[in-house]
């Protein structure tokens, strides 16, 4: 609408309603995109999918993103093969695996330990009894819920049932967005979800799950979310990626600053953004309530610029390997797309701008000290 | 441990097509929770020959829908929420007992950035011809494209309203405040956009804004 009345570009932005939706929201909040001469219309997007194919024809600029997802539509899996490129990643970890009462029930009979002391390889001993047990009895194999194929859920999924000496084929799949994860957990249709935050927190809330396993637990630092382009639009516009990256960067670096999380709180859970409880976004971004006792609940979500935002630095090769007999992509095409998708370079370019002109005073990342966010 | 293929009852009692000469219509299942939209495409679709097999509001229990029905071409409003469900069933087929779909209009780069623009989405089975698949999606686009630009219209017409209302108040409380003719407030209004270089009713809602503020900053 204000298109006529700025000099600013007016760049639409698809986000879906997640805490790691946070750099893109607190940027807008703070005036971080007007810092780089940007205008951002913010749009919250229902399925992954959805959100990738406005990003393919051009509906959105750019989009926050499933770190794997920009690598498999270059390659045409599963959409038309369009080439996308991240050159900022938008954080690490965030996911919990979330299951039914019943379930928690079935786990712990089998020796599955509590939350606080729950690890890979004790939750995955222990899942492998459950299903097992249940294919002798020939129960119903057990619905397990990923928020989209090409996901770094999907691969932690897998990775707890390689733990357990499983595969893929053990259970039996079900792909939902995020935000009907709750809903379906409440009414059965699904034994357990792995999505991020704060659907965990919703689903605990309403008594309808209980927490298994954080992300974190299962793959450290787990890349989770990109800032995604398609190579079209960033040779359109170089320079509006670049301000766009820039931008975000504040909003990283701000992220991990004392007392800032406290504040996203407030501003993720007004009603033009994730409209959800304050209560429901606190324990992911703040490591509180019911995360408060794990080792790992510091580092439930990580911002900030440094080696977490290098979109290259997220070990892509693991997204082809870690969804492998589940989503398939060849080899050699995989390997040759990774630099093209993964931009280190581009990164690098907007660091050294970042710390040259618009780094704010007093804004030392504070990624390597643990506890940094102030909870 | 792997299971062997589910055996859903529906599945087989379903009626094979005709052989010969008659060329079985095309079976579509419908899903959009818009009933005006659905019920336009349902209706265009039914005159040209399609068999609509369902028209739902929901694509809740989208896998036993699937099962039941057999579809060979499903249309869904893209911003459904089971838009993930459905792309993994493309992905990962052999993990569900449902007919293995492809998107429809992912090979037609222009058809998919006009089904996208205008909400919709298409998936079709395996081995069903590609032509009449394009062009019953081509109808249900129409459909959705009229929609998007009622809905469109409908909504600039809103904004409109909603700026007239916004400059009628602040000249009512200018010309209530300042002692001004309604030319006058209109005037004030004009020059208060000119100045701060922004629309007239952004000038309009920083005057509502203000007065509010001096109202309050009284009290």
């Amino acid at each position: 609408m204000n298109q006529g009345l700025t000099k600013h570009p007016v760049l639409t932005l698809g986000y879906v309603r997640l805490t790691d939706a946070a750099p893109l929201i607190v940027a807008q909040e703070l005036g971080f995109y007007g810092k780089y001469d940007l205008a951002v219309t913010l749009v919250r997007e229902r399925s992954w999918a959805g959100l990738r194919d406005k990003l393919t024809v051009g509906v959105f600029d750019a989009a926050q993103m499933l770190a794997p997802l920009p690598l498999f539509a270059s390659a045409g899996v599963g959409s038309p093969p369009v080439t996308m490129l991240s050159g900022l990643a938008l954080g690490r970890n965030g996911n919990a695996i979330t299951v039914s009462h019943a379930l928690a029930n079935e786990l712990s009979v089998a020796g599955c330990p509590a939350i606080e002391e729950a690890q890979l390889s004790s939750v995955g001993h222990a899942l492998g009894q459950v299903i097992r047990r249940r294919c002798e009895a020939q129960r119903a194999p057990l619905r397990l819920a990923t928020v989209h194929p090409i996901a770094v859920h999907t691969i932690q999924w897998g990775m707890l049932l390689r733990a357990a000496g499983l595969g893929w084929g053990d259970v039996e799949w079900v792909i939902l967005p995020p935000e009907q994860m709750v809903h379906a957990l409440r009414d059965g249709t699904i034994d357990g979800f792995n999505a991020g935050s704060p659907w965990f927190a919703g689903a605990i809330a309403e008594g309808s799950g209980v927490l298994l396993l954080t992300g974190a637990a299962i793959w450290p630092d787990a890349p989770e979310k990109v800032l995604a382009v398609t190579e079209q639009w960033h040779g359109q516009h170089p320079q509006w990626h670049s301000q766009l990256r820039l931008a975000l960067m504040d909003a990283l670096a701000w992220l991990e600053q004392p007392g800032a999380r406290q504040q996203a709180v407030e501003m993720l859970a007004l009603p033009r953004y994730l409209d959800l409880p304050a209560s429901w976004l606190r324990p992911g971004l703040l490591g509180v309530d019911m995360l408060a006792a794990l080792p790992e609940s510091r580092r439930f979500h990580r911002f900030g610029i440094h080696e977490c935002s290098d979109p290259a630095a997220c070990d892509p090769e693991h997204f082809v390997s870690g969804l492998a007999g589940l989503v398939d992509i060849d080899g050699d095409v995989a390997k040759k797309l990774i630099p093209q998708v993964y931009r280190s370079d581009l990164y690098h370019a907007s660091l050294s701008v970042w710390h040259g002109e618009a780094a704010p005073p007093n804004n030392a990342c504070s990624m390597h000290r643990d506890g940094a966010n102030d909870a | 441990m792997r299971r062997g293929p589910a055996t859903d009852p529906n599945m087989s009692s379903r009626d094979e097509p005709p052989q010969g000469d008659v060329v079985r219509p095309l079976g579509v299942l419908l899903i959009d929770d818009l009933p005006e939209r659905r019920d336009s495409v349902s209706r265009v679709l039914t005159e040209a020959g399609y068999q609509i097999h369902a028209s739902l509001g929901s694509a809740s229990g989208l896998l036993a829908q699937l099962a039941r029905y057999q579809p060979d071409l499903l249309i869904m409003e893209l911003d459904s929420p089971d838009r993930d469900l459905l792309e993994s069933l493309t992905l990962i087929a052999e993990l569900h007992p449902t007919p293995i779909l492809f998107n429809a209009v992912r090979a037609d780069r222009e058809l998919m950035t006009a089904a996208v623009r205008a909400g919709v989405c298409a998936y079709q089975s395996h081995g069903l011809d590609t032509e009449r698949a394009q062009a019953a999606i081509a109808l249900a686009l129409a459909q959705f494209e009229t929609f998007q630009s009622l809905r469109q219209q409908l909504k600039a017409t809103q904004e409109q309203l909603e700026s007239r209302k916004l400059v009628e108040r602040a000249k009512g409380l200018l010309m209530a405040h300042q002692n001004l003719s309604e030319a006058d407030a209109h005037a004030l209004l004009r020059k208060v956009a000119m100045d701060q270089g922004v629309r007239l009713e952004q000038a309009a809602a920083r005057v509502l804004n203000k007065l509010a503020n001096s109202q309050g900053a009284k009290r």
